[in-house]
């Protein structure tokens, strides 16, 4: 009985035998299949975030897509290229030293960096000044956050301010002259325009989207709707309010950024191009939403500078929406943002 | 001698992709874990996760530069600039949070997001 | 005679202790795969031990373990040295269990993912120890597993078609 039941097993064993190696195979593949297509979905699926420094500032990615470790090393390549190329003011070969080194000559730069200047000299036309990009000479002499940081005598700030007008920088699509004596100071644009250059890059990468800050300036790519923080001015580690927006840039402008105290005095780094002070404000931060990086940099400092009536004329001019922070803790938000902002910090309240 | 393939090797097969699933799960609803992620000039130098630190501890990645972490917080304490400006961060304790220390090019931040995805600052 | 026995016996250790060595360096060279940590390999060597376990003696495959440890200490680090030997030796315990085991009746493909498991869970227990951080097990926990049964395949596979001429060689010693 047993026997023939062995043999029987024995029997169908040998039966089965071109089964079990088929089986195997299958198995073995399947299991092979399995993985590859796990470790695909999870990697497409994936978000690949990451924190650096770059262009003097910290920079944080988040992605969404493929080969979010090849994108981010381009990323970074892409700001150093920023800096060192285009805008940096220390960098020997880039366009704005080379423009402020040879002030009063036309000097060649590349075509984007011609679009930068070509937007925010639009931006200092339409707010009357009080934004200038030929700031260059006022803000050395205030020097925030440098080495030399101080209250420049009223003699000095008068002699920079004299440098001032954005009307006498003449561009062409490849040239940039300025007046004698003139210094550029693309500070204000830097983030935004950084911004700009990276959605350009972000669009030839298998990136669906993400959200990227470049020192608090930031590109939000693609179609994914994000949660953008507005720091709480009075503690730059929390947040006060929150948006959801998608496919657009967001810069902000505040006192608290940069700034020293000098007697009873607080002096910030948003300088008045017309007076050559820190601008007067009941103001203590503006949050600029538009489609252009650059555009929604320079208009945060412009807002900030002008305060929250003539910021309305001008933020209409260029289709930009905002949030006014004020100093006695209220917020406004124009029209085109009511619906996308949260008040999140109950100390603030909305003004009527 | 033993075979290469059997039904009991079906069934452990079976019971590893379980296992792995069920690890799956509490990898998908736990993410409450404070991760901090400490780079130093853009590299990951220390990965801690804050809920699990018992006894807070200081290390220093570069000379000058100190960085206390706590049960569930992290913070520079010591810095070689002269703004301090890391310091002045405090501590971070909160999904989305970052520090940085600019002249050494050291950045902590704690991945993850609360309710906000990034901050503009 | 005996003197025959010992000659033997340290012939088979170089020769599988060489073989053990060198898929390891070789494993070294692939490149981290995406989604699993770094250092995960498809673990080759494991082929040797369990080899060892099967036809010859348990005390030997653990030798042989403790020197691919040594080995992975001297080239890359003490933390190399704790990971390896940590997995090495749960792998080795379990297969000299289950290879020399009667009542056990799966195949070796089966016996090398249960290998492969216990090898990684080796050094997953012993990377939570070094990190401090037990949130690793559900981080890398699943794919690790995953990753066990093609390793486990494909070093089961491999042991069965290379078993008859290793005991071949061994025979002949």
């Amino acid at each position: 009985m047993c026997r023939n039941r062995c043999s029987a097993l024995r029997n169908t064993n040998n039966g089965n035998k071109l089964n079990t190696k088929a089986l195997i195979a299958v198995t073995v593949c399947a299991v092979l299949l399995i993985c590859i297509v796990l470790t695909d979905l999870v990697q497409s699926r994936s978000e690949y975030s990451s924190t650096t420094i770059a262009m003097g500032t910290v920079v944080n990615f988040r992605l969404f897509g493929s080969d979010g470790e090849q994108t981010e090393l381009g990323l970074k390549e892409n700001l150093t290229e920023t800096e060192e190329a285009l805008l940096s003011h220390r960098k020997e070969n880039s366009d704005i030293y080379r423009v402020n080194a040879a002030s009063g000559s036309a000097v060649s730069v590349s075509k984007e960096t011609v679009d930068f200047i070509a937007t925010a000299l639009e931006v200092s036309k339409k707010c009357g000044g009080v934004f200038d990009i030929t700031v260059g000479n006022l803000t050395k002499l205030w020097d925030f956050g440098g080495d030399n940081q101080r209250i420049p005598d009223e003699e000095e700030i008068a002699k920079a301010i004299e440098t001032v007008s954005h009307s006498s920088v003449k561009i062409t699509d490849t040239t940039v002259i300025t007046a004698n004596g003139q210094s550029l100071d693309l500070g204000a644009v830097g983030k935004g325009a950084a911004c700009d250059r990276i959605r350009n890059y972000l669009s030839a990468t298998r990136t669906d989207s993400a959200v990227i800050s470049v020192g608090g300036s930031l590109l939000l790519y693609g179609n994914r709707s994000f949660n953008i923080g507005i720091v709480n001015p009075e503690n730059d580690t929390e947040s006060m309010g929150t948006l959801k927006l998608s496919d657009t840039c967001v810069s902000t402008s505040g006192d608290y950024e940069r700034f020293f105290v000098e007697g009873d005095k607080t002096y910030h780094h948003i300088l008045n191009a017309r007076t050559g002070y820190p601008a007067e404000s009941n103001l203590s931060s503006v949050t600029v939403v538009c489609g252009s990086g650059t555009l929604s940099d320079a208009l945060s400092t412009a807002c900030f500078i002008l305060g929250y009536n003539d910021s309305l004329v001008l933020l209409k001019e260029f289709d930009a929406e905002a949030v006014f922070v004020f100093k006695d803790k209220t917020v406004r938000v124009t029209d085109g943002l009511e619906k996308k902002f949260t008040l999140t910090d109950e100390s603030f309240v909305m003004a009527e | 001698m033993k075979k290469l393939f059997g039904k009991a090797d079906i069934f452990i097969i079976i019971s590893v992709l379980v296992l792995s699933l069920l690890l799956f799960i509490p990898g998908i609803f736990n993410n409450n874990n404070l991760i901090a992620t400490v780079y130093s000039d853009g590299e990951i130098i220390e990965e801690i996760n804050l809920n699990e630190v018992e006894v807070p501890r200081t290390f220093s990645p570069k000379d000058g530069t100190e960085i206390t972490v706590e049960k569930d917080r992290i913070r520079f304490s010591a810095a070689c600039c002269k703004d301090e400006l890391c310091i002045g961060s405090g501590w971070l304790s909160k999904k989305g949070q970052t520090a940085a220390c600019l002249p050494e090019r050291i950045v902590i931040t704690i991945k993850g997001t609360d309710k906000t995805d990034m901050m503009t600052y | 005679m005996k003197n025959n026995k010992y000659t033997k016996r340290v012939a088979l250790l170089g020769i599988m202790g060489a073989l053990a060595l060198a898929l390891s360096f070789l494993e070294s060279l692939i490149p981290a795969l995406p989604g699993l940590p770094p250092g995960a390999k498809p673990g080759l060597s494991n082929i040797v031990t369990m080899f060892m376990a099967s036809s010859y003696s348990v005390a030997d495959a653990f030798f042989i373990t403790i020197l691919k440890a040594l080995f992975a200490g001297i080239t890359r680090g003490s933390t190399a040295m704790l990971m390896s030997a940590s997995g090495g030796l749960l792998s080795t315990a379990v297969a000299c269990i289950l290879l020399r085991s009667k009542k056990f009746n799966s195949g070796y493909i089966g016996i090398g993912i249960i290998c492969a498991v216990c090898h990684n869970i080796g050094q997953l227990v012993s990377a939570c120890l070094i990190s401090g951080t037990w949130s690793l097990v559900f981080g890398y926990g699943p794919l690790l597993l995953l990753f066990a049964i093609v390793t486990g395949c494909v070093t089961g596979t491999v042991l069965k078609l290379v078993l008859p001429a290793l005991n071949r060689i061994i025979n002949r010693l």
